[in-house]
């Protein structure tokens, strides 16, 4: 298993590990993923109606998957793993905010965690198998392990690994690796790596 | 009604979350849903919650919803017969 | 090198009862567990009927033997009891328990208590209730309370959350890296889910009708549902009741909530499922269907089967009209049904249905009957596009 890339996204910073891709001036999440989204002309209006921490997702991926040849991979062979520690917290709240009044559904739909998946999926075609995991901390033995697990089933070639955290418009981060099956990449996607890689 | 469906282009915007929308850039005789506008079936239901908070009226009919909100003008419409 | 995986206990509680035998005895008298809200705090009172679990917090924690002012979730508790069965049934020992991993789905954690903070300013216990707010939190409490030590996890994937557990916990033990796993879901009732489901529109008032034709929505429920999955190598001789003989998961990517229209992620875990089985379209005795009555679902759900397995499909039923759609629970829920229908070589019946949708026209099984039943699958579909799907097998 190598990691092929990797995508960090925090403090108005976005890396893909060995150079800064984008900063912004505005540390507020809303404003700093807006101005990334314009400037990279995504076109993709669904963007606008994602909580906070399904567009940190969902940046994160599109920055993985530039330059991948996408068509190499059939849409059953790509797979998602993610997790992190505040489930839906912040949109939890104002969904509940919501429901003294009128329940927004808009809102509802993003108390589930993995909806960020299903987002990613849509735009990425993405059919493989797809897993969240809530955990009181960055587990990197636990993602690799549901990894290499995940691997055995033999149709998954890729698959994109991810800790995403939204706990307020200054305090957000998202960790993403696209790690594949061959023994070609950047690293070897190990525990001391993904440690090192997340320090 | 004119004012009432530049007032809807608005309320439409914010509510939707269509940021890179200005109120000139919809037509009132535009589908909204389909190959118009593009909402989606989330859209729609804040489309009922914009109704019933805004204007008091209860949808609760998904069927009726799709008729209701095919334009801005049978939108308009339709506050106007039921306010 | 691959082990065979099989289950030698199962745990339920559900709006149909505390333990197996109440449930199963209501599914095979086609007694429903769904009813008017009695216990939920809510302003829809009136509005909806609710698969509810017919005791209170109280009475559960007396049940488990918790004092009754102990902060703990409902969520929690439904899955003590669920686990306790388990457990029990597979007689675990204390060592053996120890050394379990654990495995639980849920989607809404300790939100029973979060939502009943009236003021977060005033609120004395503030810290403590968000502590148990996380969907980890629950899989914690039921590892303390069953001293479960070893590794433990808890998955998030809405409706399908409890299926997957059971697969991981299957691929644990199948790759070597446990020797037993308990495996299901747990989820508690709450005003955020009913006035979030309601939002959706997807919520029949009336008494839910899965496959049927004039099906309006679903109704929710509450529960838990787990089973102890063991090696074959290590299991206690003549204690297996099942094995779990093949599971997938795969993304419909096609919207946040609703599925594909020809069920493309359906089909894909359906198939795949049984692929890792090693099972052919006619080897399946009976699909416990994901089924929860919205409009959406089971025309999506209903498609699928019927593309996969053309007109000889095999018997397919919701037990969902039983139970309300339990969420996070449902794929634990639903296998402790899919393997009592192999041990009691029955098949449970879909409630309320009269009429097949036009389009796929393919009719569930509306009575209960004695069948011989080799292979069951049982499909846990979620928000999300999480597709999940289950087979387990005779011994």
């Amino acid at each position: 298993m190598h990691i092929l890339k990797y995508c960090f996204v925090s403090d108005a910073e976005i890396s893909d590990g060995s150079k800064i891709l984008f900063k912004s001036n505005d540390k507020d999440l809303k404003s700093f993923l807006k101005e990334f989204y314009k400037s990279e002309k995504l076109e993709y209006p669904k963007f606008y109606k994602m909580d906070a921490q399904c567009k940190l997702a969902f940046i994160a991926a599109e920055v993985l998957f530039r330059d991948v040849v996408r068509e190499q991979y059939k849409n059953e062979e790509i797979a998602m793993i993610f997790a992190n520690s505040e489930s839906t917290l912040a949109t939890d709240m104002s969904y509940w905010e919501s429901t003294k009044d009128i329940a927004s559904p808009a809102l509802f739909v993003y108390t589930l965690p993995n909806i960020l998946m299903g987002e990613i999926a849509i735009k990425n075609k993405i059919k493989g198998e797809n897993y969240f995991f809530v955990s009181e901390n960055f587990d990197a033995q636990l993602l690799h392990q549901q990894t290499e697990i995940v691997f055995q089933n033999t149709t998954t070639k890729l698959v994109v690994v991810g800790w995403v955290n939204y706990e307020s418009e200054t305090n957000y981060f998202a960790k993403l690796f696209l790690v594949s099956k061959s023994e070609i990449g950047l690293f070897p996607f190990t525990i001391d790596n993904i440690n090192n890689l997340n320090k | 009604m004119d004012s009432l469906i530049e007032e809807l282009k608005i309320k439409l915007i914010e509510q939707l979350n269509l940021e890179d929308m200005e109120p000139d850039e919809i037509e009132a005789d535009q589908a909204l849903f389909g190959d118009g506008l593009g909402l989606d079936s989330i859209d729609a239901l804040e489309l009922i919650v914009l109704m019933e908070r805004d204007y008091g009226i209860k949808i609760t009919d998904p069927n009726k919803g799709r008729e209701v909100f095919a334009t801005l003008t049978s939108m308009a419409e339709y506050i106007k017969a039921n306010s | 090198m691959s082990r065979k995986v099989v289950v030698t206990g199962l745990g339920i509680v559900s709006a149909l009862g505390l333990g197996v035998e109440q449930n199963i005895h209501a599914l095979q008298n086609g007694q429903t567990g769904i009813a008017p809200i009695k216990y939920l705090q809510t302003r829809l009172r009136d509005q909806f009927v609710l698969g509810e679990v017919k005791y209170s917090n109280t009475e559960l924690k007396s049940n488990i033997g918790i004092g009754e002012d102990e902060l703990i979730s409902r969520t929690s508790l439904l899955g003590i009891l669920a686990v306790q069965e388990a457990t029990n049934m597979a007689d675990l020992t204390v060592d053996e328990l120890k050394t379990c991993a654990l495995v639980s789905g849920t989607t809404v954690g300790g939100m029973d208590l979060t939502e009943q903070i009236a003021d977060f300013e005033s609120e004395e216990n503030l810290h403590e209730i968000l502590n148990l707010h996380p969907c980890g939190d629950s899989t914690e409490k039921i590892a303390s309370y069953l001293g479960v030590e070893g590794f433990v996890t808890t998955y998030s994937t809405a409706c399908s959350s409890a299926a997957n557990a059971i697969m991981m916990g299957a691929r644990l033990i199948k790759s070597g890296r446990a020797d037993r796993v308990i495996a299901g879901g747990t989820d508690a009732l709450a005003c955020f889910t009913l006035n979030g489901f309601n939002s959706l529109l997807i919520l029949d008032s009336e008494y839910c009708r899965p496959f049927d034709r004039s099906r309006a929505g679903l109704n929710l429920g509450e529960g838990a549902g787990f089973i102890v999955l063991e090696a074959e190598d290590i299991a206690k001789p003549n204690k297996a009741l099942a094995v779990l003989s093949g599971y997938a998961n795969a993304n419909d990517a096609h919207h946040q909530t609703a599925s594909s229209p020809e069920g493309i992620g359906a089909s894909l875990s359906m198939q795949k499922a049984m692929e890792v089985a090693g099972l052919k379209c006619a080897d399946i005795s009976y699909i416990n269907a994901h089924g929860t009555g919205t409009p959406n679902n089971d025309s999506s759900e209903a498609k699928a089967i019927r593309n996969l397995f053309g007109e000889n499909h095999p018997a397919f039923s919701s037990t969902k009209a039983f139970t309300g759609h339990t969420l996070g629970a449902c794929g634990g829920i639903e296998s402790v049904f899919s393997i009592m229908a192999i041990q009691n070589q029955e098949l449970y019946a879909g409630l309320n249905f009269s009429e097949a949708d036009e389009d796929s026209n393919i009719v569930p099984i509306d009575q209960y009957a004695k069948s011989e039943i080799k292979h069951v699958l049982s499909n846990s579909f979620g928000f999300g596009g999480n597709n999940s799907s289950l087979i387990f097998s005779k011994i």
